[in-house]
């Protein structure tokens, strides 16, 4: 601490942080009872006072390298006793969206993300792909899915198209998550070199898997401790429903080339469907409650479209998900096939925008929790604060 | 000197009150005092040492009583309560209800009353830390120097005090009185109290052995209190040999009380002085937000913070669990290192802000009070004056000036009247 530090103030950086979820941020006043009701801090330059103070002055570079932005897990024991109401959790929130926004690559899909005209856009994109595709696919035979019995979705988009549909957004989304979080960890190393005290990439690896399984950071949760619940619900419903999906693509894959495998649709009782359907129950059941807590706490939480998106965009595809089954198996072919298609628009917005949303925490928080093993989180590496 | 004019009423008989009506009616103006509690003296009375001489209380009040003593124009109403004003700036009509004591003028404080009685009571005066008998005398410098009985704490039928008493001083039948008076202007000088630390969730007040509030701490270090000035810690009457003392427990919390209360961090100073005098090994810890010493005790501060043991933490302590062997486990970020700090002390003191006392209550019948419970100012256009903590958060010495002030509005509102 000692000697002369310049500071380099991001002014908009600032602005942007109380437009986008932390409107009550300048209210701090730095008494850090946060920092003392976070179940998740660790002792050694602990947060979220520091951030706070941060972000109030617009100190935009330590802060997207942070990686206790990260470590926090939005329990909110720190937004219920803050004397300002100044909301560090939400503030903490605002940080980890804004972090994604910084590392997005490429730098405009997260801003789009953030405004309503730019989802409209993002969205078009698989809306017009789709439907070029589809129409190109049935348009010689006059569209004769929708009156052909049983209802086959294979009718309207045959699996290989599906596949051609969805692995090239995949493999772009692979590809920016890598350049995204390969810059945030050069990042993390930057703010917080590895010292003696940490474990092998090896064992960090092992033990973020555990914790994230485990949900045990969510299991210290005060404020929010449904969350713990839910989150692992919806978390594990997602796994579920990835593995399917994934089954599903290789049973087809082995059908054509001649294994004797069954494929879509699959009967009720084969193991795949089953994981099907009990996934997206249990993925179901966890944002219905995520979504219902939010609800609820509004007062409490600040909702970006930011966040309204992901939320949105997780619930659509399983009510979705669990209405094609409804409907194919009820035999409304219309409904069938129209909720098919907002299905695979809103699956497409997932995995294409993947690190560029809010969905992209999903590779940001492993990362930061695994380096922070990997770092040994140790005060000493402030010195330069 | 002053010929046609009407009464002044002074609601509340602490320092801020008392100054108001000897200021006022030293100059011949009549004044009614009505105090709610059974002695005059107020919040100052259960100070150890209080600012800015550091003497104790019996230096300031007893000139004061003194000089109520001397005053033909003071006419003063203990353990009353004004039940309602009415009127105008010049012509209030006041209800007040004179509670029973019990025990009549005729008492000399002779004490025989307590060694016979067999109820006690909890003392409030020393914050429930020690008992007193159903019959006591409010505290040792009480104005009137009279005893009470607390009824509800009697054994029924009991009468053994009334026996005792060779004056006739005690009358069990005394009766609830209501009076009706004239005023032509009000000074209201109710004053505080701790704000409640059972309210503050993490504090661990009252759930966790030895955590005190600053008010207990001075009862704590005065000779009058429960321990005879000794500072003990309360579940095992071990002397104190390290200490933190928590501020801003309440004070500028949204939650609690939106304000700073502007007294509390020379409060902690000042018991951190005590207990250097008593043990000058022991350790001390001030964890603070901001150090705040409005005015001129800025030198104070610093020659507390010299002192070897003394400890200044930046950073609140949110979390107070129980710690070892009766110890307190007091939990904060020192901010100015970084670190989470955890430390176990023999004895935690909130330093729990001011509440003022009508907050949440509307004894004074047509007074609007603002959202924390002060009076406001702009009462006096009707003729309604506040001062000392009544109206805003303020020290001794502050609020007796601010009283002297008010006594001469009070009394240009009612010369003429």
């Amino acid at each position: 601490m000692t000697g002369r530090v310049t500071i380099d103030a991001d002014l908009n950086f600032v602005q942007g942080l109380i437009h986008h979820g932390g409107a009550d941020l300048k209210k701090c006043y730095q008494c850090s009872t946060c920092t003392v009701a976070c179940p998740l801090t660790p002792d050694e330059a602990p947060f979220p006072r520091k951030e706070m103070l941060w972000a109030q002055w617009g100190m935009k570079d330590k802060l997207v390298r942070d990686m206790d932005l990260w470590l926090c897990h939005n329990c909110n024991d720190c937004t219920d006793l803050c004397p300002r109401g100044a909301k560090p959790g939400e503030v903490m929130s605002a940080l980890r969206n804004k972090t994604i926004e910084h590392y997005s690559y490429p730098a405009g899909i997260s801003k789009s993300a953030k405004t309503m005209s730019g989802n409209v856009v993002l969205f078009l994109v698989p809306m017009f792909l789709i439907a070029l595709v589809i129409v190109i696919q049935n348009i010689d035979n006059n569209f004769a899915f929708l009156t052909a019995k049983p209802i086959v979705y294979a009718n309207m988009l045959p699996v290989n198209l599906v596949d051609l549909l969805f692995i090239p957004p995949a493999l772009f989304a692979l590809f920016n998550a890598y350049k995204a979080i390969s810059s945030f960890i050069r990042g993390l190393k930057e703010q917080y070199p590895p010292t003696e005290k940490g474990e092998s990439l090896l064992t960090a690896i092992n033990g973020t898997i555990k914790d994230v399984l485990s949900h045990i950071e969510f299991k210290k949760c005060g404020t929010n401790k449904g969350r713990n619940f839910s989150h692992k619900l919806m978390m594990y419903g997602f796994i579920g429903l990835f593995i399917t999906t994934n089954s599903v693509f290789v049973l087809h894959w082995l059908h054509e080339f001649g294994f004797d495998v069954q494929t879509t649709p699959l009967p009720f009782f084969h193991p795949v469907k089953i994981l099907g359907n009990v996934s997206s129950v249990a993925a179901f059941a966890g944002i219905y409650l995520i979504l219902r807590d939010r609800i609820k706490n509004s007062n409490e939480t600040v909702l970006t479209l930011f966040d309204w998106m992901f939320i949105g965009n997780m619930f659509l595809i399983i009510v979705t998900g669990i209405l094609c089954q409804v409907f194919r198996v009820g035999d409304h072919a219309y409904l069938a096939f129209i909720t098919y298609y907002i299905h695979l628009v809103q699956v497409f917005y997932l995995i294409a925008y993947a690190s560029q949303t809010k969905f992209g925490h999903i590779f940001y928080r492993p990362a930061a929790m695994i380096y922070s093993r990997y770092s040994g989180r140790n005060k000493n590496i402030f010195s330069n604060l | 000197m002053i010929k046609e004019h009407g009464k002044i009423l002074v609601i509340g008989g602490g320092i801020s009150g008392i100054t108001t009506a000897l200021e006022a009616s030293e100059i011949g103006q009549d004044v009614v005092l009505v105090e709610k509690s059974p002695t005059l003296g107020g919040r100052v009375s259960g100070f150890h040492q209080y600012f800015p001489k550091l003497c104790p209380p019996t230096c300031g009040l007893e000139i004061n009583y003194r000089r109520l003593r001397a005053n033909p124009h003071i006419q003063i109403h203990t353990n009353s309560e004004v039940l309602s004003l009415s009127g105008d700036a010049g012509n209030f009509k006041v209800k007040i209800r004179k509670n029973p004591t019990f025990v009549n003028e005729k008492c000399v404080a002779c004490d025989h009353c307590t060694a016979v009685c067999p109820s006690e009571r909890s003392n409030d005066f020393n914050e429930g830390m020690n008992k007193t008998k159903a019959i006591f005398l409010p505290n040792n410098m009480a104005y009137p120097p009279r005893y009470v009985v607390d009824r509800p704490a009697c054994e029924p039928g009991c009468s053994k005090c009334v026996e005792a008493c060779k004056y006739g001083a005690i009358d069990l039948d005394m009766q609830v009185e209501e009076i009706e008076i004239q005023v032509a202007s009000v000074v209201i000088a109710t004053g505080w109290k701790p704000y409640d630390a059972k309210k503050l969730k993490n504090m661990g007040f009252s759930s966790v052995p030895n955590v005190i509030n600053n008010i207990m701490m001075e009862r704590i270090s005065s000779v009058s209190g429960p321990t005879k000035g000794k500072i003990l810690r309360p579940s095992d009457q071990k002397p104190v040999e390290s200490i933190a003392f928590v501020q801003c427990a309440g004070s500028r919390d949204e939650n609690h009380l939106p304000y700073c209360s502007s007294i509390c961090c020379l409060g902690s100073l000042k018991h951190a002085n005590y207990v250097m005098e008593q043990n000058p090994d022991a350790k001390i810890y001030i964890f603070y937000i901001d150090i705040r010493t409005p005015g001129k005790y800025e030198d104070f501060v610093v020659k507390v913070q010299a002192k070897p043991n003394v400890n200044m933490i930046k950073g609140k302590v949110a979390k107070i669990t129980a710690g070892e062997n009766g110890g307190v486990l007091v939990e904060a970020e020192n901010i100015l290192n970084l670190e989470k700090v955890r430390l176990d002390v023999d004895m935690v003191v909130l330093a729990t802000g001011m509440e003022p006392n009508l907050k949440g209550q509307d004894r004074i019948a047509g007074i609007e009070l603002d959202e924390n419970g002060f009076v406001p100012m702009e009462l006096q256009q009707q003729g309604i004056f506040s001062t000392g903590v009544a109206k805003w958060p303020a020290d001794v010495n502050s609020s007796i000036q601010d009283s002297t002030g008010a006594a001469l509005k009070a009394i240009q509102t009612s010369i003429g009247n």
